[in-house]
């Protein structure tokens, strides 16, 4: 029964990571050596892949730019989201539910059910295919879960406290920078690598609002249907590599908090 | 004390300003404007727009290639994400506890989840590509045009990367609904003599019950909101076997020359998932638990 | 001393979020500016950078602005669509424009966005006396006429029919099959060889209707058959011809002479089997090789071929399909005269044949006949320039929701899920239904 169960868990745990390892492996083989069998380990391993896919297919330029985006993103958006959370979960006042209620319900609906009039906004204010467009349209759409969380986080914190700093003469500011967003800052760290992770790997916004300026993601994903890049397996594999290798540096180091993050959307 | 609510009220106002101002106009306004938009004939390729009302839906309807994508959609919501649900729920029962074995598989399975669904789409297509394919290599080549390429298994081939994909993030969410379950209760039902099935049936499911109603949630808007990956294995490909709805707006809207349509499709959405919300909340309206929520 | 230093921090938070808003103000000042000073007073054309590149045109305009004293201003993008889409939206649109295969150009004319060009070919061309309309090449020029009324033009066009590889066919000691009944053999014999005889781009049924479909409709009924089909007369998607060449495709597909899994892969993953030798023959335009070159095999060679065709059809045995990709003057736009004399430039005989010699195509252009071309490319003019009748797929252009609904059909076809029979019943529903919307301006085709 033991047996069975361990089998059954790594068994699954092949199944899991088998493709992604083979990705791996493949990154570092010829395209010639690819197409002639899937499997083989390629001596001397062709590094150059990386080479490739980072200068010939652009995704170098992808790579920084979706690093800009995603921190760019989040110094708007964890201060903004910070704000609007703790208004909404400490301070009692007419329509404060009514504001909770429609941000969350940005979670339900798909952001591309948005998307014809979004561009055409962008468009017709000049910030399609622009830095500063996508980056707001981040923030917008990152709102709903930053909010969420971030005022479960907030009503959680106890009232003695901000009573205290209160009667001690602290303002309505002093009391949220100094007091309650450290004691929050589990809920930071929650929303910021949940974010962190959520953006870098943004596909549908970049894709329809972003033209000559791909991020990393959508840079991918051109490399298999757009012409020039023609068929060419070990770069598609090393790109493939450049996209999932960040994350997983990330969730290595901060396995713990990766996995708090992904459930505390779900459960407080 | 009227200088305090100044202060107050200032305060509050800078908090929300920011962030509703962005949500409105870039969030809510869009939304409302796909609804205005779903009611005129708009090739989008030049400024003529005609107020045509509903005919943008007839037409819709009037496609072979929305029947598919609504019952694609359907199928994920209604019959994968069931068995992505059981399956996350069985390997959570297998993989729970703090055994270093059981955490390091946990840590595994996660893992797809967090990886870009571009990433997760290209490694399926390059696993069932019957040339550099995994699958070829391991002796499961599939029928004469592929995993992907053949209209009766496509869809399915499709679903295993999606249930790849989502399977850790559930079972994850299970594992820390069942560490949720205080250790009297296992003992009360030692000593009852509760095991097994009846335990799950009796005791287990109903104390997991807001767990499930939160992956109940999450795999509802997981499954209507399936994008990425069909447009990057399949594109909808092939005949319409493996579109889905968000992917034929995308489509309509790129490729098509529709923006009337794929805001129809927009709109005809937006009502799918506010019925499935509707319908979740009915479900789930009251817990079995007395005085938990 | 508590209470200042909250104070501090507070105005340092304020201070940071005014230096936030400002440049956030600043940003959408600079693009909005930036945006409005272009569209003033030069001439803005937006082209598809294709295989062929943008460099050209942006050559030819510092040319043109040195002769003439304009300001004409080259943007060039792989998606240049997704930016003319908007510009067109607002009423704002470039001045010219070649805006690639994906913009739905005769939508853009349907709406009336797109300016009437009749006048301006009978003007003089550039440099020379005759007029314009006349240094083209009549049947591609025809092809951007509705009613005869010229709306798109052609500028350089591709040839649409298969690829194989000379060196592998000599080396098997395999011959160029004429005829399907010769096809049928050759393929028995490649796939004894143990390698694929046809793969294709699955993904995309586009290269099927062209490559197979359209040609032996054409081979088996005749031009008239294919006209009917693109001017969707009643019953012609189930007549004789159309089931056909239906059979043909599912013979194909029964006889597993097409490699296995081409139903799903894209264009560069079927055209990567072929250029590495893991299928013989593809069907494809004369851009394959610029669009494989950066993955091709060290000296790996490929010549066109013309679909084989029946022996017993009422087609022309040299019929040829030629693809064009429109460019157009948007009627919104604030600088035609300048944007038409600039295309006039572009399609002058100077421009024109060296347009020819740096790319390795093929022009609209009379008079430019390329010399000199690759293997690749002169092995399909050689076959254009016998060709008694050239055709091009203008149903693609006009009805595209109709072509991608008759592309899902074909793959169905291919898969097996349907008989021929039940194929052109299939779409002539389609068809049937294309007729009955009234919303849909129709076009006709006419042959030479």
């Amino acid at each position: 029964m033991k047996l069975l169960r361990s089998g059954l868990l790594v068994g699954f745990g092949v199944v899991v990571i088998l493709p992604v390892l083979w990705v791996f492996f493949s990154s570092v083989r010829g395209n010639q050596e690819i197409l002639n069998s899937p499997f083989a380990v390629t001596i001397p391993p062709a590094f150059d892949n990386f080479g490739k896919a980072w200068g010939a297919q652009n995704l170098g330029a992808a790579f920084i730019l979706s690093l800009i985006v995603t921190l760019l993103t989040l110094v708007f958006l964890i201060p903004i989201g910070g704000m609007m959370a703790y208004a909404l979960s400490r301070y009692q006042f007419r329509g404060s539910g009514l504001i909770l209620g429609l941000v969350t319900l940005g979670m339900l609906f798909p952001n591309l059910l948005a998307a014809v009039p979004l561009f055409l906004m962008m468009a017709d204010m000049g910030l399609d295919d622009s830095l500063l467009g996508l980056v707001m349209a981040y923030v917008a759409y990152s709102l709903s879960f930053t909010v969420f969380v971030l005022h479960g986080f907030f009503a959680a914190l106890p009232n003695e406290l901000a009573e205290a700093a209160t009667i001690d003469g602290a303002g309505h500011w002093s009391l949220f920078l100094r007091v309650m967003v450290p004691l929050a800052s589990p809920g930071i760290w929650v929303v910021v690598i949940f974010n962190v992770i959520g953006l870098w790997n943004e596909y549908n916004l970049a894709k329809i609002l972003m033209l000559q300026q791909k991020t990393l993601p959508v840079g991918l994903a051109d490399l298999i249907s757009q012409q020039q890049y023609a068929g060419d397996w070990g770069a598609i594999f090393a790109g493939a590599v450049l996209v999932i290798f960040p994350v997983m540096t990330l969730y290595l180091f901060l396995k713990d908090k990766v996995q708090q993050a992904m459930l505390a959307g779900a459960i407080k | 004390m009227a200088g305090q609510d100044i202060r107050k009220t200032g305060f509050v106002l800078t908090c929300l300003v920011p962030g509703l101002t962005l949500y409105l106009w870039l969030v809510v306004v869009p939304f409302i404007k796909t609804l205005e938009l779903s009611g005129y004939r708009f090739s989008g390729v030049s400024t003529k727009r005609t107020w045509v009302g509903f005919e943008n839906f007839a037409d819709l309807g009037n496609r072979e290639e929305f029947w598919w994508a609504v019952r694609n959609s359907f199928t994920i919501l209604l019959v994968v994400a069931p068995i992505l649900l059981l399956m996350a729920m069985g390997l959570a029962h297998l993989a729970q506890g703090d055994s270093k074995g059981a955490k390091l598989m946990r840590t595994i399975y996660l893992f797809p989840n967090l990886i870009s669904l571009v990433a997760a789409a290209l490694i399926w297509r390059a696993a069932y590509n019957p040339s550099v394919g995994l699958l070829r290599g391991i002796g499961l080549a599939g029928p004469e045009n592929g995993w992907l390429g053949d209209v009766g298994t496509a869809f399915g081939a499709f679903a295993v990367a999606f249930v790849w994909v989502s399977l850790g993030f559930y079972t994850m969410l299970y594992c820390a609904g069942l560490a949720g379950i205080p250790g009297e209760v296992h003992e009360a039902c030692e000593l009852e003599g509760a095991k097994g099935w009846r335990k799950y049936w009796l005791v287990t499911r109903p104390l997991m019950w807001p767990v499930r109603r939160v992956a109940s949630v999450h795999v509802t808007i997981a499954s209507l909101g399936v994008f990425a990956l069909v447009n990057v294995m399949t594109e909808g490909a092939p005949s319409n076997r493996t579109e889905t709805m968000l992917h034929s707006l995308y489509r309509m809207m790129t490729t098509g020359g529709e923006f009337g349509k794929a805001a129809a499709m927009g709109v005809v959405m937006m009502v799918v998932t506010a019925l499935a919300s509707i319908a979740l909340w009915g479900v789930f309206r009251r817990n079995p638990v007395e005085g938990q929520r | 001393m508590g209470k200042l230093k909250f104070m501090r921090n507070r105005s340092r938070f304020w201070v940071g979020m005014g230096v936030l808003a400002l440049s956030v103000v600043g940003l959408v000042a600079c693009n909005g500016g930036g945006g409005a000073a272009e569209t003033k007073k030069e001439t803005e054309v937006m082209v598809f950078e294709g295989g062929y590149g943008k460099d050209f045109y942006e050559a030819a305009a510092t040319e043109f602005n040195e002769k003439t004293g304009a300001t004409v201003v080259v943007i060039g993008d792989p998606r240049i669509d997704q930016q003319v889409i908007p510009r067109m939206q607002k009423g704002s649109p470039p001045d010219l424009t070649y805006p690639g295969w994906r913009f739905d150009s005769w939508k853009a004319v349907q709406d009336g966005a797109v300016e009437e060009l009749s006048a301006a070919l009978k003007e003089p061309a550039y440099g020379s006396e005759t007029p314009w309309g006349e240094t083209f090449n009549p049947s591609l020029l025809k092809l951007g006429q509705s009613e005869g009324k010229q709306y798109l033009m052609p500028y350089f066009f591709s040839l649409f029919g298969w690829y194989y590889d000379p060196d592998l066919f000599e080396e098997k000691g395999w011959t160029v099959p004429k005829t399907y009944a010769e096809l049928l053999v050759l393929c028995q014999q490649i796939k004894a060889s143990g390698m694929a005889p046809i793969t294709y781009q699955g993904q995309y049924p586009d290269y099927m209707i062209a490559g197979m479909l359209q040609p032996w409709i054409l081979s088996s009924g005749g031009m008239e058959a294919l006209a009917a089909c693109q001017n969707l007369e009643p019953g012609a998607w189930q007549s004789e011809p159309v089931i056909r060449a239906a059979k043909m495709v599912r013979e194909l597909r029964d006889m597993g002479y097409f490699q296995s899994g081409a139903t799903a892969m894209s264009h560069t993953e079927a055209q990567a089997e072929f250029i590495n030798r893991r299928a013989a023959m593809i069907p494809c335009g004369t851009w394959l090789y610029s669009e494989m070159e950066s993955s091709m095999p060290e000296g790996r060679r490929m010549k066109f071929m013309l679909p084989p065709v029946l022996t017993d059809g009422k087609g022309d045995p040299t019929a040829l399909m030629v693809k064009v990709e429109p460019w157009f003057v948007p009627s919104a736009a604030k600088n035609k005269k300048t944007a038409i004399d600039y295309f006039k430039f572009l399609t002058s005989q100077e421009k024109a044949t060296q347009f020819v010699k740096e790319k390795g195509t093929f022009m609209a252009v009379k008079g430019s006949t390329p010399t000199d071309l690759p293997e690749h490319l002169a092995s399909a003019g050689e076959l254009y320039d016998a060709s008694s009748q050239l055709w091009a797929a203008q149903w693609r252009e006009w009805y595209p929701d109709f072509y991608k609904i008759v592309g899902d059909i074909v793959t169905e076809l291919l898969n097996g899920e349907l008989t021929p029979e039940e194929f052109g019943a299939k779409v002539e529903a389609e068809a049937e239904k294309l007729r009955a919307n009234k919303n849909v301006a129709k076009y006709k085709y006419s042959a030479d």
